[in-house]
């Protein structure tokens, strides 16, 4: 049974008063996904924070909601998929919640320690290599969104599996942005 | 040949490839399928380079764009490269002040393959 989206955001870490900007939940298309880019727009530059900041935060949050749209398992299925933005004195943690087969695991585990134990600029050899050679699959994706939102964050991606039943598991996976650095 | 002209929408960018040689690719990029969107664009630039009628000059202006839409980005700019002996080609990659997350995006694109572009700050 999944734990609720709050146990897995505490055990990550997120200050239990961070204050959420966008949040989204079942189901995720690519019109609602939109409207909560938009909204992301508006409220950044309420913020105040600088531009860069701004659009790096919106491509990080582009790839997170575009991995729930074309990754997800069935929508029917995939009810506890979600989305949150929050922040915390200059921190902005952004978490996604997707149910995916467990066939998958092994490959999504395998490729964010890959990322988790490269530098930078590894990151950054990695996206272009595939950016060049990599090959669109017919889903639309082109295996650059992990690569594009580890390089755009300040801290490692955390993660976690949570067994929905014997073929799935909800993987969440929070991403951080110290907007100082 | 015709032109090309596609409306912005708000997942998917403007398109207008011109005849007489002016392109541009404006908004923002997140189609469901980009596959299937960019496929008239490619459609196009293959009969384009079969004449060849002018220099071509593509501007793009973007504010927003997945990763899938960067892939694409880049196998347009390589049919550009791969038809620069038949006529001049050129990407303008325009870029708000300040917004160095484009202009580093736009750099980074554009070093992956060899045609003339330009940096153009607005």
């Amino acid at each position: 049974m999944s734990l609720p989206i709050d146990v897995v955001l505490q055990n990550f870490g997120i200050p239990d008063d961070a204050v959420s900007v966008v949040s989204l939940n079942h189901p995720f298309n690519w019109e609602n996904t939109t409207d909560l880019l938009l909204d992301l727009e508006e409220k950044l530059k309420n913020l105040d924070l600088p531009l860069k900041i701004q659009k790096k935060l919106s491509k990080i949050v582009t790839e997170a909601v575009d991995n729930v749209c074309r990754h997800g398992l069935k929508a029917e299925d995939n009810k506890l998929s979600s989305f949150t933005c929050k922040m915390h004195d200059n921190v902005v943690y952004m978490a996604t919640r997707n149910l995916v087969s467990s066939t998958e695991i092994k490959k999504l585990v395998d490729m964010i320690e890959e990322i988790n134990n490269s530098d930078l600029e590894e990151i950054n050899l990695n996206f272009r290599a595939q950016l060049k050679h990599g090959k669109m699959d017919r889903m639309g994706n082109a295996g650059l969104g992990f690569y594009q939102m580890a390089r755009k964050s300040t801290s490692p991606i955390r993660y976690n599996f949570s067994s929905n039943d014997i073929d799935n598991a909800y993987f969440t996976y929070l991403i951080t942005v110290d907007t100082k650095q | 040949m015709h032109n090309l002209n596609i409306p912005e929408t708000p997942m998917t960018p403007k398109i207008q490839m011109s005849t007489a040689g002016v392109c541009e690719i404006s908004g923002t990029s997140r189609p469901e399928d980009p596959n299937e969107f960019f496929a008239p664009v490619f459609e196009w630039l293959d009969d384009y380079f079969i004449s060849a009628p002018a220099p071509l000059e593509l501007n793009v202006h973007l504010k927003y764009f997945n990763t899938s839409s960067s892939k694409v980005l880049l196998d347009i700019f390589e049919t550009l490269e791969d038809n620069k002996d038949k006529v001049d080609v050129s990407v303008v990659w325009i870029y708000e002040e300040d917004d160095d997350e484009l202009l580093d995006a736009g750099e980074e694109l554009l070093e992956l393959v060899e045609i003339e572009y330009e940096l153009r700050e607005i």
